[in-house]
């Protein structure tokens, strides 16, 4: 939870601890409605993830999730990339396209499930994805394949 | 280093800074959202982190306990029991099931090792219990009927408390 959410803000550790205490404490008000359906971590997890969006939008940096217009390809990243540098990559991504990848292309999360998450629709949500897997490239390989 | 998935290498998880902890339990407490309960596992596991290992869980804030009187769900695990899921996915469902409980839920816990003294008992032990309240044996069961136990194939006994 706490890496999730350090992830979802860019490596903010002081909003990080924030989140997570306040994902704890709605988590804890609506426990009763916790049906054992999916693992409790991930229910938790669903409250890190909305919990973050909202100190995002309210720290007014999430003007990305706001492009409409996707990049004409859309390739997921592959290659050889040392883990400092794709963990600093990924923090130094916009906001809305970090949030979008983070949870696809690493907690793996649908483009379904990540729309119901962040209150957007799932086009958007593919849209942010191939933005910032396009970010995230040129940020490593300075446009170079990969 | 993976090729194919670089995120693959990427921790999944961290552990957060011990302040952070104390803070957020002594929140839940002053909110009247922990009380004593089932399963440290399943703070353990939401955690992921060992955020909360001290054995108390997060209840709904209650208006205080209903008149009645107090239940015994002995669950009892058979050759039946599906062994199959994770001890952490069951800790978690039993556990949201006592929350689901509300005021009717007293107290609950995982039992381990036995000793015996003064003769022999049955051979079934115990593995966990739940203490519920009812104001009668029908709503007992009724309470025991729901008990996710059943649903793996597990038995479970309910016994009066004479108290």
């Amino acid at each position: 939870m706490y890496r999730l959410a350090l992830r979802q803000l860019g490596g903010d550790a002081h909003a990080a601890e924030e989140v997570v205490h306040e994902a704890w404490i709605r988590g804890a008000e609506r426990m009763a409605t916790f049906r054992g359906d999916a693992a409790l971590r991930t229910w938790l997890c669903g409250f890190v993830i909305r919990v973050a969006h909202e100190a995002i939008r309210q720290m007014g940096r999430d003007t990305a999730m706001e492009t409409p217009d996707p990049p004409a390809e859309d390739r997921r990243l592959t290659g050889v990339f040392d883990r400092v540098d794709l963990e600093r990559a990924i923090g130094a991504l916009a906001p809305g396209f970090r949030q979008v990848l983070v949870l696809h292309d690493i907690e793996g999360y649908t483009h379904e499930e990540i729309a119901g998450l962040l209150d957007i629709v799932p086009g958007t949500s593919k849209s942010q994805l191939a933005r910032a897997r396009a970010a995230l490239r040129l940020a490593l390989t300075g446009g170079a394949h990969a | 280093m993976p090729e194919d998935n670089p995120f693959a290498q990427l921790p999944r998880d961290a552990d957060p800074p011990p302040a952070l902890k104390t803070r957020v339990m002594a929140d839940l407490r002053r909110r009247g959202l922990i009380r004593s309960v089932w399963l440290p596992r399943v703070l353990a596991l939401a955690a992921g982190l060992a955020l909360f290992a001290a054995g108390t869980w997060v209840g709904a804030r209650d208006a205080g306990p209903p008149a009645g009187q107090q239940f015994a769900l002995l669950l009892y695990e058979p050759a039946s029991f599906d062994t199959t899921r994770p001890h952490d996915e069951l800790a978690a469902e039993y556990g949201a099931w006592a929350q689901s409980l509300g005021t009717r839920f007293v107290a609950g816990d995982a039992l381990g090792d036995q000793r015996v003294l003064g003769g022999t008992v049955g051979s079934e032990v115990p593995t966990g219990y739940f203490i519920v309240r009812a104001s009668s044996w029908e709503e007992a069961m009724s309470i025991a009927a729901a008990c996710p136990h059943l649903r793996h194939g597990g038995t479970v006994a309910v016994q009066a408390i004479m108290t």
